[in-house]
């Protein structure tokens, strides 16, 4: 053992029992900058900085609440994008059939995602490694059956929502706001998991069931609570998403790239950590939105953005936070955990 | 009066009787030792009264309510702690973290309350300083040696302050200074009130501590007694012999 690596004996305050604010400036200031956008009224092509704001809020959001499960608790889903689609789902109905606001009916969508989490969780949760990640898609397969044959949403087809009734340079706001108070919601689930006995008792779960088990923790309802916990958001986000597009169709949430895109932006960010998948969001949305630019929506965009993801995951094997912490390296404002 | 008391339990792994039909107790407040050589189904019999192995059959008792075939933290929640015989620290978390495992409690409340409390870590870095590893308290556990990994198992047990430990091999692969002071510690706490059943090679630990031997041979037990009557009887030497 290295005496490098010891503490030295004054130096208790390094066992504090409050997570530190050291470095919050930082992530402070930028949703600070974030929150500011929609009052930059002048750039050109307003909207679509809006809408890409919009996505990345969405995303940040969807790879978080994936993280709950996924990260901490160590059971990979591919097939969370369910709870997306049934959050949306959830408040397109109650708008076109009782006039409710998707703004108010995401709260619902949210609700309505985690009870089918609890279900789902209930089901899938006796499997694990490769088979609980297949048991994801069969749900994943299921849903989409379900929704591509159920004719009262239009089926495959799908449904459409009345316009919100807005001046055109506005129609992107709320939706903005509405997704970043979702992101914020789910970060601060997160960050409030990771430092509390759940959180700690999900990460036991991760490493050896049979330890955490016989250290007392009933392994079996907390999967399930986590698998519950990570369904909240999506649905939340699914609703706000689809009365954005104002149409909803089972492609647009059900297909297995949305799934894998969660997936990806937590693995490249760091697994496990609150800070990664929201830095992992940030990576690949704003690559993306670059190389388009550069590239145009072709497949060379795809190429190139999956080999800068490849040269990422070659210099940070365990995410951008995992690694630099590893390293010793990680600034304290990327430190959320 | 028995703390704990097994039932003839059974277990096989393929064609072989790992416990085979074993019956044996725990007195309230004593140190029991369970010896036998090597694959008699000691680490066996452990798994199945904490829950993590299914028997085949048998019942286990545990102060007066059964509770065989039950979720491990079923036992470990009424007061039945136990170690492994190769350990099981949880590697990715630090030192502090495995300590605050057993601190976590089943009600919603203490689910979403800090992850450590004041008064939880005090406790853990005292048992960490009495096992000499608190300087290591923020290290990740899998950076630890086998000895030091030995210790952080037994001091972990504490946290959730059992009233029985079932200790499989605690002194093996510890060094003999330290194997002093985990059975001081053990003495303190069976003054205190804490039962033990111990697995051991070590004869002179066994002699020291306990105030009955159960010996196992085979996945049956072959007798038992005080550790004066056990150590002269011949069955237990010829049991030794026949693993060679
Ligand atoms: N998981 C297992 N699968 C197959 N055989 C096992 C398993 N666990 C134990 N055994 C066998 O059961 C017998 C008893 O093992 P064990 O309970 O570990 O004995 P002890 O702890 O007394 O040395 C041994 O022959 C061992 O090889
Ligand atoms: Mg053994």
């Amino acid at each position: 053992m290295a005496d490098s690596t010891v503490i030295p004996k004054d130096k208790t305050e390094l066992l504090s029992t409050k997570p530190s604010r050291e470095g919050w400036w930082l992530p402070m200031l930028v949703l600070v900058m974030i929150a500011l956008v929609p009052f930059a009224r002048f750039v050109d092509a307003y909207n679509y900085v809006l809408q890409v704001g919009i996505a990345l809020l969405m995303w940040v959001t969807l790879t978080t609440s994936w993280n709950i499960l996924g990260g901490y608790t160590g059971y990979i889903s591919l097939g969370h994008n369910v709870f997306f689609g049934i959050g949306g789902y959830t408040a397109a109905l109650l708008f076109t059939h009782f006039g409710i606001s998707p703004f108010i009916g995401s709260v619902l969508a949210g609700f309505v995602a985690l009870l089918l989490g609890v279900l789902a969780g209930f089901i899938t949760l006796r499997t694990r490694g490769p088979a609980f990640i297949i048991s994801t898609i069969a749900l994943l397969l299921v849903t989409t059956l379900w929704f591509d044959n159920w004719e009262f949403v239009g089926g495959v087809n799908g449904m459409s929502l009345p316009l919100i009734p807005l001046p055109l340079s506005f129609v992107k706001v709320p939706f903005y706001y509405a997704m970043l108070v979702a992101a914020v919601g789910s970060i601060w689930l997160g960050y409030r998991i990771a430092h509390s006995k759940l959180g700690l008792a999900l990460r036991a779960i991760a490493q050896d069931e049979v330890k955490a088990e016989v250290a007392g923790i009933d392994t079996r309802r907390l999967k399930i609570t986590a698998f519950a916990l990570s369904a909240f958001f999506p649905g939340v986000v699914g609703a706000i998403w689809g009365y954005n597009l104002s149409y909803l169709r089972p492609l647009i949430f059900f297909t297995i790239a949305v799934a894998a895109q969660m997936v990806l932006m937590a693995i490249i960010g760091g697994r496990g950590s609150v800070a990664g998948p929201v830095i992992g969001a940030f990576l690949i949305v704003g690559l993306n939105e670059v190389s388009i630019s550069q590239f145009g929506g072709s497949e060379l965009n795809l190429v190139i953005t999956g080999l800068i993801l490849v040269v990422v995951l070659l210099f940070f094997p365990m995410g951008i936070v995992g690694s630099l912490r590893e390293a010793g390296r990680l600034p304290a404002s990327l430190d959320w955990d | 009066m028995s703390l704990l008391k097994v039932e003839d339990l059974t277990k096989s792994y393929g064609g072989l009787r790992a416990v085979d039909g074993a019956s044996f107790g725990v007195q309230q407040g004593s140190v029991t030792a369970l010896i036998g050589p090597n694959g008699a189904g000691k680490t066996t019999a452990f798994d199945i009264i904490s829950g993590v192995v299914e028997p085949d059959a048998g019942v286990v008792i545990f102060d007066g309510e059964e509770i065989t075939g039950a979720m491990p933290h079923v036992a470990t929640r009424q007061g039945l702690g136990r170690t492994f015989q190769i350990t099981r620290e949880l590697g990715d978390l630090t030192v502090l973290e495995n300590m605050l495992v057993p601190t976590i409690k089943a009600d919603t409340r203490s689910l979403l309350g800090p992850k450590v409390r004041r008064d939880e870590r005090d406790r853990a870095m005292d048992l960490l300083a009495f096992a000499g590893i608190d300087k290591l308290a923020l290290e990740p556990a899998k950076r630890l040696s086998y000895g030091q990994r030995k210790l952080l198992e037994l001091m972990s047990v504490m946290m959730a302050d059992p009233r029985l430990v079932l200790l499989d091999e605690p002194a093996g692969g510890v060094n003999p200074v330290l194997i002093e002071k985990i059975m001081d510690r053990i003495e303190t706490l069976n003054g205190s009130g804490v039962s033990f059943l111990i697995v051991e090679h070590n004869m002179e630990v066994v002699m020291r501590l306990s105030s009955w031997v159960i010996v196992m041979a085979h996945g049956k037990v072959l007798l038992e007694g005080t550790p004066a009557e056990v150590q002269q009887d011949e069955r237990v030497l010829a049991a030794y012999l026949g693993e060679a």
